[in-house]
């Protein structure tokens, strides 16, 4: 014990870099002391706690400094493997209020300083800036305050004038707050607006107004603390208060800020002024789009015609290989009896899992199973797995798909691409992608980086330890305009599905659910009536309920609009009626008749990308998810004002929805709100979820506006006096100016750049407006007419007319495509079948890619086409055209007769196709008895081309009229396919008809187009 | 393994957390009917009253006790002499000992307070209590009752959610939570608040009658006459209790005034300016109580109060009124100080001391020294007045409950902490309005009582 206690004795006077050694010392030699144990985990939480709580009464006898007792806990609580609920515990603390009084006394003093200062040189006026924004616009913690420091010191334009509002955009990075950004270099960082009011508004305008005529060299770069420090010692030296710390200072301006009743700001709202939890901020862009209340629209809509969902008879049919079970793998079976004992099913020791591993690879196995043995062997000895059963667990989530599709692929060889490929082949493989599967999956893969140096994947390569958390933030002009543009992407199908995924975004949007819940909904999960209609989500076979807070009742009578409400209640009682009574049927179902669930991602993707493009930022479907919660958290804790700009809902809507959820205490609104989104907790509504809490710090700050005398706002704002004057003659007798009085005049000199203020709901207008946009048709719009036409070629008009095309474009449409159907020339040699349809096929519409990838070759090449430049045109016409003509029947491929014109065409089609696209040449080459030779063929063949030939086994080509070296079939490759993997009999699988069918669409357009403009001449 | 004990951990991490939610009624929650199914099972029930267990479910319906608790054998049912049956209701107040003149002036509630019925539940409930061959009705078999009442989305209407009406929707009728819980019967331990409000039962039943019509809708059931009773804390003291305290302590002081005895003057005083911060503050009585000088912010704005445990800190206004007081009992300390700069260095240091916040603010002035203040010795002072020390809690907490102030903010305000959680928390949504407002409620009832503000020095003029 003597030891102990020269040891503290010596921690009180020891060197500052000595301190967290000394205190780990310590904290080791109590627990020798005090505890036999020394396993601490054997000695259960009241145990520890009794110790920490000891050994705490303890140090308080040490007369230690706080530092450095804090130092001792906190290594001692590490050390215990206590979990100190700091998130439970009462934030107040005696000294708070020893500190406000200084504050108090500080900022009499500031304000008297301000007064009285005849002349402020650039310095004061910059300590004054600082000062306000951290007292008066609540940049309360010392990384925030330093941004706007340097960005108000060095920006040409710090501020952004947004509508009414001020604001500087700020990025910093502090070490216990998540990342929402990154900067130049790449390097996350923090993004963060921070509303500017109009004090420091003002202060910020004199300094600047200073700056412009002062040498700029005068200016430090030094953190907002030190700027401040003169300030402050001049407060210290007048008033004779004692002196704040830096962290003191900024706890205690948040909480003055808090502390005055006027500001309404709740408790959280304290805490996120002065970083200690933090909440999703948004993106500069999204912020000025929601202000705006407009959308940009993007210039050209996608038609998505892949299957909507993969219905469980479709999966059924694609059930592979790889999902049979691991005893049935003859290479599995034997390494699940080196962990499982066969007789006993016991699992074994690792040691001996581990030996008979290593005696394995002895063996002779493939090289696929080689690097699974390792793999094994290297996360046993490495600790990362700790018992056969993880083994086990791991081997069977993935071993089966690995051994069969590396099995097929040289694995030495492995490029970038081909990884990413083999990755998604696995992955794709296991329908039940839980955590345990892409857990196996990235450590397989880091492990034959590791070792064997094969590339990684591109989705391994891009992530970070890190997760970054997504601000941006959609508006309701773009949800309106999602709706809006949806329809048209997914205008190929039903009437019945489009209803249902308007439907489906609506929910997400307004009762925040999740896109996996809301796909999932049964028919008796929705209930509307006059007064209380639910939605409810609750644990069943069609849905995956996160967790138990996830199970929920979603108040829709409140928070869905009434029109929506109506289309819901429809929507329901046509389900009802198709399910004939029963009530345990999806509300949202692929096939009225049966259960089919709409996939989520088939939901999510388009969305995503429909959203990026109006924000040009990334935005997430779950965003929409985000956008409700915000709005509710404005409706919840913003001013009528607010509501009524921001948000869906009217002053009115939201103090009925204000009333219905203050069932419980009034301090529990945050959790509210976080219970409706399915938290568990606050934290994570409030950190993750809720896009505005900037705006309502903001909001809290406006209402503490305090009038200041005349000749403050003058030193302040570094306004001319007349000018002062003459405005506070008109609003004022007294000779005080409040903050938003000085903004007016300020605004009146300086008019606002703000071109995007609204007056409240006219966005709602605004975006109706844009809504309405010119309607310019698409080579998709093709497509609709022809499907619809094949559909119902009576009637084909009321089904265009609902995509928003008029009759005679469709009219059009379908002249141009019998036109070309009919055309002779793009008939086989016999004259009897045509070349781009099947045999006897009645319909319009050209058969059609089927994959969603090679959709996105047909839509890239729509778009090249569509700004290929002028003087290409003759030549691409000619090349499409020799493409019709030699498009062998029912096939993609596309015949050659010479390496010449092969190559002309390529030069012709090459600038048109995606960049990643892949040719393949299948050649029959020429045996007849005055051919030459045919691997001197293929080498020709090659030699013009530069594509890998392929000679096909049989061929019947003869003569040297027609084909002298042979008769080469152009096969453009599905994305994806690797060269190496192609079978040489069965080449038509790995090749893709998007070529020909986008061409073909096009040439429909194009003279649909002409008879367009024909007709209106 | 590894993967097993962190998973391990991290639910047990998110215990107190899930308990703590469970304790609240948040929006999200299934524990609840919405307003239709309220009305469908008050219907089902009234159709089919002659099964026991349809009116003991409308019994939990209307008066929100969960069904286990109404059919204990310790559930008492009293008979009126209107005829009219009532729920003994499981509150009870133990009477202070007090034998001072002091017991006059308490509030007098009763010791026993019911919770009415409907007179033709009433009797139901009395003969399923008092049948042996009625017995058979249990929790399951309401439950197994309340499961057959078809719903059109499938929600299963269970007794706990039917028991939960009265706190979903009770606050439409203006039922506050304190009143929710006294008519449900909720055990008294589970709230403190409940241990500190006297208040008007026929004032609650009326709201209670409100509720009834509604959930009811088109009823002839009578309701019984409300009693004009109050129920509640016995250690509430009205207002001429307050008074006759601040008069001795009025008197007191200008009597040693008049005798000069500076000592008496200033414990006197000290004794007064702790009972004035206890009744604007409610504080609890506790050994240096206020704590030092730094707990008070330099304008007496406001108080840190540190009064039971970690949890118990709250930072409270202080009412303008009392200002002056505080602000002269600073000057007073420093007069002593200065009188006694060389007759009595001790005195001089532990002033300096308190006035530095080095020591707790109150001390007693005892022989040639000062002593903290401590409870015990607050009590041999005033052994005259021998009520208990947190009387101000009681009788402010009665008086603030009688002007109709939110429960849950006065909850706050008195440090009643929900369970598992506390109002200060990171994520409350606790904003200063409404306590400021209890503040200023607070000062007007100080005004009402006439408490005398006392500002030294103690000439005739100063003792308003």
């Amino acid at each position: 014990m003597m030891e102990l206690s020269q040891l503290i004795f010596e921690f009180r006077t020891c060197d500052k870099k000595l301190i967290k050694k000394m205190a780990n010392h310590i904290v080791s030699v109590i627990l020798e002391q005090l505890v036999a144990e020394p396993n601490v985990s054997s000695i259960p939480m009241s145990g520890r706690r009794e110790i920490y709580d000891l050994a705490k009464i303890g140090f308080s006898q040490a007369s230690l400094c706080k530092a450095r007792m804090g130092c001792l806990l906190s290594a001692l609580s590490k050390k215990l493997k206590l979990r100190l609920a700091r998130e439970n515990q009462n934030p107040l603390r005696a000294s708070d209020i020893k500190y406000l009084s200084v504050l108090n006394q500080i900022h009499e003093y500031v304000v008297k300083e301000i007064s009285e200062t005849s002349a402020p040189s650039l310095e004061q006026s910059l300590q004054w800036a600082i000062y306000f924004l951290i007292v008066s616009s609540g940049a309360c913690f010392k990384e925030l305050a330093d941004a706007v420091v340097e960005k108000i010191q060095l920006k040409k334009n710090p501020i952004e004038h947004v509508a009414q509002f001020d604001l500087i955009q700020l990025f910093y990075t502090k070490p216990s707050h998540f990342f929402n950004a990154k900067d130049d270099k790449g390097r996350q960082i923090t993004e963060r607006l921070l509303f500017i009011e109009p004090i420091s508004l003002m202060a910020i305008n004199g300094f600047r107004k200073r700056l412009e005529k002062a040498d700029k060299s005068e200016l430090v770069e030094e953190s907002a603390f030190s700027i401040l420090k003169p300030l402050l010692r001049r407060a210290y030296t007048a008033t004779g208060v004692t002196a704040l710390s830096q962290r003191q200072l900024y706890r205690t301006a948040a909480f003055r800020l808090m502390l005055n009743p006027e500001s309404n700001m709740p408790q959280w709202q304290r805490f996120y002024a002065d970083g200690t939890i933090q909440s999703s901020s948004m993106t500069l862009r999204s912020f000025k789009a929601l202000v705006s209340g407009t959308c940009k629209a993007p210039s050209r809509t996608e038609t998505y015609n892949a299957d909507i969902v993969k219905t469980p008879r479709k999966r059924k049919k694609e059930k592979h290989a790889s999902n049979q079970k691991p005893s049935e793998h003859p290479f599995i079976s034997v390494v699940i009896e080196a962990i499982k004992c066969p007789t006993t099913k016991n699992f074994r020791p690792v040691n001996e899992t581990k030996q008979r591993l290593k005696s394995l690879t002895a063996g002779d196995w493939s090289l696929a199973g080689e690097i699974l043995l390792e793999w094994a062997i290297y996360e046993l000895e490495h600790g990362k797995w700790n018992a056969s059963s993880t083994v086990m667990r791991n081997l069977s989530a993935i071993g089966i798909p690995w051994l069969l599709f590396s099995n097929d692929i040289e694995l030495l060889d492995l490029d970038v691409d081909g990884a990413s490929y083999l990755y998604d082949l696995i992955k794709e493989a296991r329908k039940k992608q839980d955590a345990n599967v892409l857990n196996a999956l990235q450590s397989l893969f880091r492990f034959t980086n590791h070792r064997y140096s094969f590339p990684l994947p591109e989705s391994l390569n891009d992530q970070k330890p890190n997760t970054m958390v997504v601000n941006t933030l959609p508006s309701e002009a773009h949800f309106r305009q999602l709706q809006i543009d949806i329809a048209v992407y997914f205008k190929n199908e039903r009437d019945e599905i489009r209803e249902a995924i308007h439907l489906m975004l609506i929910l997400v949007r307004r009762l925040f659910l999740r896109p996996y819940e809301v796909v999932g909904i049964r028919i008796k999960d929705v209930s509307i009536y006059s007064t209380d209609s639910s939605l409810f989500v609750r644990r069943h076979p069609f849905i995956f309920v996160k967790t138990h807070s996830a199970v929920r009742r979603l108040p829709a009578h409140l928070l869905l609009k009434s029109d929506e409400l109506v289309l819901l209640q429809k929507f329901l009682t046509k389900r009802k009626n198709q399910a004939d009574g029963s009530k345990n049927r999806l509300l949202f179902s692929i096939d009225p008749h049966h259960d089919v669930r709409f996939s989520s991602s088939t939901l999510s993707r388009p969305v995503t990308k429909l959203l990026t493009a109006y924000l040009g930022e990334h935005t997430p479907c779950y965003q929409l998810r985000h956008a409700g919660q915000s709005a509710l958290q404005l409706v919840l804790f913003g001013s009528d004002e607010l509501i009524e700009q921001l948000t869906p809902y009217t002053a009115k809507q939201a103090e009925k929805i204000r009333e219905w959820l203050a069932r419980d205490a009034n301090n529990e609104t945050l959790m509210q709100l976080s219970s409706l989104a399915g938290h568990l907790s606050s934290s994570i509504t409030l950190s993750t979820y809720t896009h505005h809490t900037d705006l309502l710090l903001f909001q809290a700050c406006c209402n503490l506006e305090a009038k200041y005398p005349l000749r403050f706002c003058q030193n302040l704002s570094s306004l001319r006096p007349s000018t002062l004057l003459k405005h506070a003659k008109q609003k004022t007798n007294v000779g005080h100016l409040s903050g938003s009085e000085v903004l007016q005049v300020l605004r009146s000199i300086q008019p606002s750049k703000a071109s995007n203020a609204l007056s409240p709901k006219q966005s709602d207008i605004k975006c109706q407006r844009v809504a309405i946009k010119e309607h310019q048709y698409c080579p998709e719009d093709c497509e609709t007419v022809l499907k619809a036409y094949d559909r119902n070629s009576d009637n084909y008009f009321a089904a265009v007319t609902k995509c928003g095309l008029t009759p005679s474009w469709a009219a059009n449409v379908v002249k141009a495509t019998q036109d070309i159907k009919q055309y002779k020339k793009y008939f086989t040699a016999c004259g009897k079948n045509s070349r781009l349809y099947p045999k006897n096929s009645l319909k319009l519409a050209p058969p059609a890619p089927q994959s969603l990838n090679e959709r996105e070759y047909v839509t890239t090449i729509w778009k090249k086409l569509i700004e290929a430049p002028e003087g290409t045109w003759s030549t691409l016409r000619k090349s499409v055209d020799f493409l019709f003509r030699q498009t062998s029947h029912g096939r993609s491929g596309v015949i050659f007769s010479s390496p010449s014109r092969l190559k002309a065409f390529l030069d012709d089609i090459f600038p048109v196709l995606p960049s990643s696209a892949k040719w393949c040449l299948i050649l029959e080459p020429n045996v007849g008895k005055k051919a030459i030779d045919p691997a001197i063929q293929q080498s020709k063949w090659k030699k013009k081309t530069r594509i890998d030939v392929i000679v096909a086994k049989r061929s019947n080509v003869t003569g040297l009229e027609n084909y002298p070296l042979g008769r080469a079939s152009l096969h453009l490759l599905k994305p994806k396919v690797l060269q190496m993997e192609l079978d040489k009999n069965n080449y038509k699988k790995y090749s893709t008809n998007a070529l020909q069918y986008a061409a073909h669409i096009f040439a429909i357009y194009q003279r649909a187009y002409e008879l367009e403009t024909e007709t209106e001449e | 393994m590894a993967n097993e004990s962190n998973n391990k951990n991290r639910k047990n991490s998110y215990v107190k957390t899930h308990a703590a939610r469970n304790e609240k009624q948040l929006a999200g929650k299934l524990e609840w009917l919405s307003s239709n199914y309220v009305r469908v099972v008050s219907e089902h029930c009234q159709q089919w009253l002659d099964n026991p267990n349809a009116a003991v479910a409308m019994i939990s319906l209307l008066t929100g006790w969960s069904v286990t608790d109404l059919l204990k054998s310790e559930t008492k049912l009293v008979c009126d002499s209107s005829g009219a049956f009532h729920l003994l209701s499981p509150w009870s107040f133990t009477d202070p000992k007090i034998k001072s003149p002091l017991r006059a002036h308490l509030h007098k509630p009763e010791d026993k307070a019911a919770i009415p019925l409907p007179k033709e539940l009433g009797k139901l409930l009395q003969d399923i209590k008092s049948h042996h061959n009625l017995r058979g009705v249990t929790k399951k078999s309401v439950g197994k009752l309340l499961a057959e009442i078809p719903t059109e989305e499938d929600f299963r209407i269970t007794p706990v959610r039917v028991s939960n009406t009265l706190h979903y929707y009770g606050s439409s009728a203006g039922l506050s939570k304190f009143e929710c819980r006294f008519i449900s019967g909720q055990r008294m331990h589970e709230t403190s608040q409940n241990y500190y409000v006297c208040f008007d039962v026929g004032t609650t039943y009326d709201k209670l009658y409100k509720f009834w019509d509604w959930v009811l809708a088109k009823t002839s059931w009578r309701y019984p006459t409300p009693p004009v009773q109050n129920f509640g804390s016995k250690r509430a003291l009205n207002k001429l209790g307050i008074q006759s305290i601040f008069a001795w302590y009025k008197s007191n002081i200008l009597e040693k005034t008049i005798f000069n005895d500076n000592r008496a003057i200033f414990n006197l005083f000290t004794l007064y300016v702790i009972e004035l911060l206890q009744l604007v503050t409610l504080c609890r009585p506790v050994d240096a109580i206020f704590g030092s000088l730094d707990n008070f912010d330099h304008s007496f704005e406001f108080i840190f109060i540190r009064d039971k445990g970690d949890d118990s800190p709250r930072l409270l206004p202080l009412p303008k009124i009392i200002r002056p007081t505080l602000q002269g009992y600073i000057r007073y300390l420093k007069e002593i100080q200065s009188q006694s700069t060389f007759t009595n260095k001790y005195i001089f240091e532990i002033v300096q001391k308190i006035l530095a916040g080095k020591a707790p603010f109150f001390h007693f002035w005892e022989e040639d020294e000062m002593l903290p203040v401590t409870v015990s010795k607050i009590k041999t002072r005033l052994s005259h007045f021998d009520i208990d020390r947190n009387w101000h809690r009681h009788t402010v907490i009665t008086a603030l409950y009688d002007k109709g102030l939110c429960t849950d903010k006065l909850a706050c305000f008195a440090d009643h902490q929900p369970s598992l959680d506390h109002w200060f928390n990171q994520y409350s949504s606790l904003d200063y309005t409404p306590i400021v407002e209890i503040s200023r409620q607070i000062e007007l009832l100080l005004e009402h009582w006439e408490v005398p503000i006392i500002v030294p020095p103690f000439g005739r003029g100063s003792l308003r």
